[in-house]
């Protein structure tokens, strides 16, 4: 494993328990692997509707960040992991618009190395057996809805990162940690992404059926591995709740965390206390706190 | 010494306008080896050939050319004039002065010109022609039939009506295939079984045809007029001479199995007949089930069994059938619902095939025809068809049009509504293909009459909320998103080429397409002719098809199959390859480029019968004289008779004249 | 060269498809340069390298190939046997000293009796433009 760290912007901002709790798995793990020194933004939701050239010299400038250390890059936000497998794919093929981002980058940029989703690396290289006997703090049968979101697994033939329909890796990962992982059909469903900021009620009725769905599958909480759908599940999960006149109390945690309780990780270094939806009374009534 | 005669025609003014005949023919003479030329008005006319043979028998003649219209007109009819005059056919040869000479050219000179290269190059040509002889071929008046859907049955019925006897291959343990397991037919809504199980019954009691159930093709050799078949008879653990059909074993078996005749909706015993009018009606035992052969234990069937025909000893045997011509009707599979994750395929009960619909509604089905959802029982309300799922889908699935699931959805639309009266049904389609005789107005009565709701528009999501599945997909025609509660969801998933029909394929030297159905030789005219001679094919084998179509295939390939054995001996053209075993080194390039597989190695033996050496050898039944061996033999071993290469290069030669 | 050169064409072609296109040519009176000789074989996959050779020898100066389709052999791939050959056989030719100009590899069908006329012609034109294969037949035998 010679991973490099690109934790995007979304780590560094609205979502830093992302950030610390997959840092603390890293380290709890050994895996040895690091922040790239010098990653770029990917430009995120908008500029690839903008601005291809830049778009992708973008990522391309995270790809050379990666070689300059000579390392695989992990990535853990899709968006920033879809944006670099493509800008990989554009230098490779080696068309119109890679000269064009060699020209605004200034550089010829190799694209050789590895790259993959955290969730990837603990699932398919670490290993669920391993992290299996690594839990001392079982998840106690917590009935966990993976939520997927849209972008991880499409399209499919870039991510290559699970079957598109039915992804389980999330599944695999909670239940090694002794969850239950509850079987429901919205794994993939939109949530709405950026248009919580532009029309927020497409947002709440999409996030709503996603909450609905979950909770009538039986999940008690919802894991996830989008800052985004992180975003618009858990800080909005009040004016959803609000709006439809309906209860959900549905934590949303990042599977990092999750796997993280399991480990015996101190749940202050796991930042479950920045989430909106209180995942606090649930946990202790499972008996994982 | 070749004596060559040339007869050039002046097609009316057709040639002579443009063509100096009489030059052509003056000049033609002086050809060496040339000893007779002529021109006349009309060559292919009585007098003209009068002329052609009364030259060959005055002059002697080894060899003749015509120089007149194509080859391609007439050249049967001078080959013919030629025989009958006593010169092997092969000897004569056309230059071809009319459709690419005299017709396209408009100077005389260069028509002149261009003639008498023309009869040059065919002189040069005819003077290293060997005389070649018709191939006959004795035939096996006997017919093999490979899979006893209603295709097979259709073709093996017509075949024995034209009184050549049948061997009917099945790879399950009773005749019927797909049409058995249908509930109605559209668009008449007459009973599959009404309509089927007669013919059924016919197979089986004509004497001509031989039913071999439960079988498979092991082995195919030899070719048009005489294959040698090898069949394997899988193991039954009945003897089926001793069986009377009589039911009791398969009452009294204590295991139940899922059954695969019910797709999955019913249950079956470990020694069962799929359904009960299987022909033939004898059971079998389902080894990976039965208690005896895998436990040791039970033992009841053998016990009860009044005739003593239960075998648990029984083998797998081969037997070897000897036939003239074969018909493939090895139909299809339909895609399982498990290979529809996004439609819920696989993950709920209620999410199911069209197939399983069918016994859903049939009243000799697992229900007996009274409609329930297999997860709970309960009468579906609302049932959503779901049209071209995995069929004109090419991203994910199949880039063809399953071609009746557009047909079969109408009239299960009507199924429903005639059990469910006020039941809701919506049909989910790309596009409604209803081009048949009376299937237009099938569908129309479907929509308009009997209450189906059709929206256009793919579905892009099964899922379970509560009780109820939800069918979420987009009306285009609204541009609108659609949200469908319901109980039961139907999926036409696409006909498929069935298992081990490639390994077939290959035993029978026959081709198949990338998405595994059967290659006819010719897409237009010769639709069920497959590229090896004597193999016909018919029915869904070749691409999906409705019954009538499937039928109809059947008797134009039972005809050819009777055209076929109707001679005691077949003849072929002479035009052939053929080896020089003294010069090949049998590196198999030949082998390699036969589009026929008409070449193998052969032993060349001493006396004492060891082997010296291998050399190429060409089967002249399977030859079709393409001639694409030639020139892949780097030892020039391999030549084509008519177009060997001393006769092509003699034509060439000729040009230096130029 | 003279005024009056005409080129000398050698035209291989398959029975099936391109000679039956000649003969609509014929048939439809679609005139074309008669600079042309065809000889038949029963299938593009017959066609011999060492034809094409041959027909140099004696003084061709363009050899024009032509068979069915892709997919459309009557011997179902006889014409994708050929068509391996002569891309192969190009290079060869060249190693030779036969000009890949003058080497014409097409496909027309039973049904392009227009199209058949059309490449004649336009084979003959651009024959005409690079004038008769002197460079190669005034070598002698040996050179060859």
């Amino acid at each position: 494993m010679n991973y490099g760290y690109y934790p995007g912007c979304s780590a560094k901002s609205t979502s830093p328990e992302f950030d610390a709790s997959t840092l603390a798995l890293i380290d709890f793990l050994d895996l040895g692997i690091k922040e790239l020194k010098d990653w770029v933004c990917c430009g995120a939701s908008s500029m690839h509707a903008v601005d291809k050239i830049i778009h992708t010299s973008l990522s391309a400038m995270t790809l050379d960040a990666a070689n300059s250390e000579k390392k695989d890059i992990m990535v853990q936000c899709p968006a920033c992991l879809a944006h670099v497998l493509e800008a990989k794919e554009v230098l490779n093929e080696n068309g119109e618009l890679a000269a064009d981002v060699k020209e605004a980058v200034g550089k010829e940029i190799e694209a050789k190395m590895k790259i993959s989703h955290f969730s990837s690396i603990l699932h398919d290289e670490y290993g669920l057996d391993r992290i299996k006997e690594k839990v001392t703090k079982s998840l106690n049968a917590l009935k966990v809805a993976s939520y997927y979101g849209c972008l991880i697994v499409r399209p499919q033939e870039l991510m290559k990162y699970d079957d598109p329909e039915n992804p389980m890796k999330m599944d695999d990962l909670v239940e090694a940690c002794g969850a239950s992982p509850v079987e429901w059909p919205f794994k993939t469903k939109c949530c709405g992404a950026g248009t919580a900021i532009s029309d927020t009620p497409i947002t709440l009725d999409l996030t709503y059926e996603i909450l609905r769905m979950a909770k009538q599958n039986g999940a008690e909480c919802i894991t996830v591995l989008c800052p985004l759908c992180h975003n618009n599940l858990d800080l909005r999960q009040k004016k959803i709740e609000e709006r439809y006149g309906e209860k959900f109390d549905l934590p949303i945690i990042y599977y990092t965390q999750l796997i993280g309780l399991a480990f015996g990780l101190d749940p202050k270094v796991l930042q479950l206390d920045r989430l909106f939806v209180d995942p606090f009374p649930l946990l202790k009534s499972k008996g994982i706190l | 010494m070749a004596r060559i005669g040339v007869f050039v025609c002046w097609c009316g003014s057709n040639i002579a306008e443009t063509v100096n005949v009489s030059k052509a023919s003056e000049i033609s003479g002086n050809i060496p080896g040339v000893v007779y030329s002529v021109d006349y008005k009309y060559m292919c006319s009585d007098p003209g050939q009068t002329l052609l043979k009364n030259a060959i028998k005055e002059h002697n003649l080894t060899g003749a050319v015509v120089a007149s219209c194509s080859p391609r007109m007439h050249e049967k009819t001078f080959r013919k004039a030629a025989k009958d005059a006593g010169m092997n056919p092969y000897m004569l040869e056309m230059a071809n002065i009319r459709e690419q000479c005299s017709w396209v050219h408009d100077n005389k000179d260069e028509g002149t010109d261009k003639t008498i290269d023309l009869i040059r190059m065919m002189v040069e040509k005819v003077k290293r022609n060997h005389p070649l002889e018709d191939i006959k071929i004795p035939v096996t008046k006997k017919a093999l039939v490979i899979g006893g859907g209603v295709a097979g049955i259709q073709a093996a019925l017509d075949i024995a009506a034209g009184g050549v006897p049948v061997v009917l291959v099945e790879r399950e343990s009773s005749i019927g295939g797909k049409m058995a397991a249908l509930d109605e037919t559209f668009p008449t809504l007459d009973c599959s079984q009404c309509i089927l199980t007669p013919k059924m019954v016919e197979v089986s009691q004509d004497p001509l045809i031989e039913i071999m159930s439960f079988s498979e093709i092991e082995k195919v050799e030899g070719y048009v007029g005489n294959f040698k078949a090898t069949i394997r008879k899988k193991a039954r653990y009945v003897d089926t001479d001793l069986c009377t059909g009589c039911g009791t074993c398969w009452l009294k078996c204590p295991v139940k199995v899922t059954s695969e005749f019910e797709q999955g909706l019913g249950k079956r015993k470990a020694i069962y007949i799929p359904f009960p009018q299987a022909i033939p009606s004898r059971p079998r035992i389902d080894p990976e089930n039965c208690l005896k052969l895998t436990k040791d234990r039970c033992g009841i069937c053998q016990k009860v069994c009044p005739t003593k025909a239960i075998n648990y000893d029984d083998v797998d045997r081969l037997v070897e059938v000897e036939v003239g011509a074969i018909v493939v009707t090895t139909g299809y599979k339909i895609m399982p619902v498990s290979e529809f994750p996004e439609y819920g395929g696989g993950r709920y009960k209620d999410v199911v095939t069209a197939l399983q619909f069918e016994r859903m509604v049939c009243a000799s089905g697992p229900t007996l025809g009274e409609l329930q959802r297999p997860s709970d029982g309960k009468l579906p309300e609302t049932v959503v068809f779901v049209k071209c799922v995995g069929s004109r889908d090419p991203e994910h699935h199949h880039s063809y049009c399953s071609k009746i699931c557009c047909m079969y959805v109408a009239k299960q639309t009507m199924l429903y509504r005639h059990k469910v009266h006020n039941g809701n049904c919506y049909v989910f389609y790309i596009d409604v293909r209803s081009n048949g005789k009376n299937y237009e107005e099938f569908v129309r009565r479907a929509q308009e009459k009997e209450g189906a709701q059709y929206i256009r528009g793919r579905v892009s999501q099964v899922y379970k909320d509560g009780e109820d599945l939800v069918v979420e997909g987009a009306d285009t025609l609204t541009n609108s998103q659609v949200k469908i509660k319901c109980d039961l969801v139907v999926l036409a998933t696409a006909m498929e080429a069935p298992d081990g029909i490639k390994e077939l394929a290959q035993k029978l030297g026959i081709s198949y397409d990338q998405n595994g159905f059967l290659t006819e030789a010719h897409p237009k005219l010769k639709p069920i002719e497959s590229s090896t001679a004597g193999v016909f094919l018919a029915g869904c084998a070749l691409s999906p098809r409705d019954i009538p179509d499937s039928v109809s295939e059947a008797s134009g390939a039972a005809a050819k199959v009777l055209g076929l054995l109707s001679k005691d001996e077949m003849h072929k053209d002479g035009v052939v390859a053929f080896v020089n075993e003294a010069t090949c080194v049998a590196c198999q390039n030949c082998i390699r480029v036969c589009p026929f597989v008409a070449i193998q190695l052969k032993d060349i033996c001493n006396r004492k019968g060891e082997v010296l050496r291998q050399v190429a050898d060409v089967n002249p039944g399977l030859c079709v004289g393409c001639g694409t061996c030639t020139p892949s033999c780097p030892s020039r071993s391999i030549e084509l008779k008519g177009f060997t290469d001393a006769e092509l290069f003699a034509e060439i030669n000729a040009l230096a004249e130029l | 060269m003279s005024e009056n050169w005409e080129p000398k064409i050698v035209t291989f072609v398959c029975n099936w498809c391109t000679y039956a296109g000649a003969d609509l040519a014929g048939t439809s009176r679609f005139k074309y340069s008669p600079n042309i000789r065809i000889i038949k074989t029963p299938c593009s996959g017959r066609i011999d390298p060492m034809f094409i050779v041959a027909a140099f020898e004696k003084g061709a100066d363009a050899v024009l190939i032509s068979g069915c389709h892709p997919g459309d052999c009557h011997y179902n791939e006889g014409n994708y046997n050929a068509r391996r050959k002569f891309i192969m056989m190009r290079r060869l030719l060249s190693e030779l000293g036969i000009d890949n100009e003058r080497v014409i590899f097409a496909w027309c069908s039973a049904s392009e009796g227009i199209k058949f006329a059309r490449l004649v012609n336009e084979v003959s034109e651009k024959i005409k433009e690079l004038g008769p294969f002197d460079e190669y037949h005034n070598l002698d035998q040996e050179e060859r």
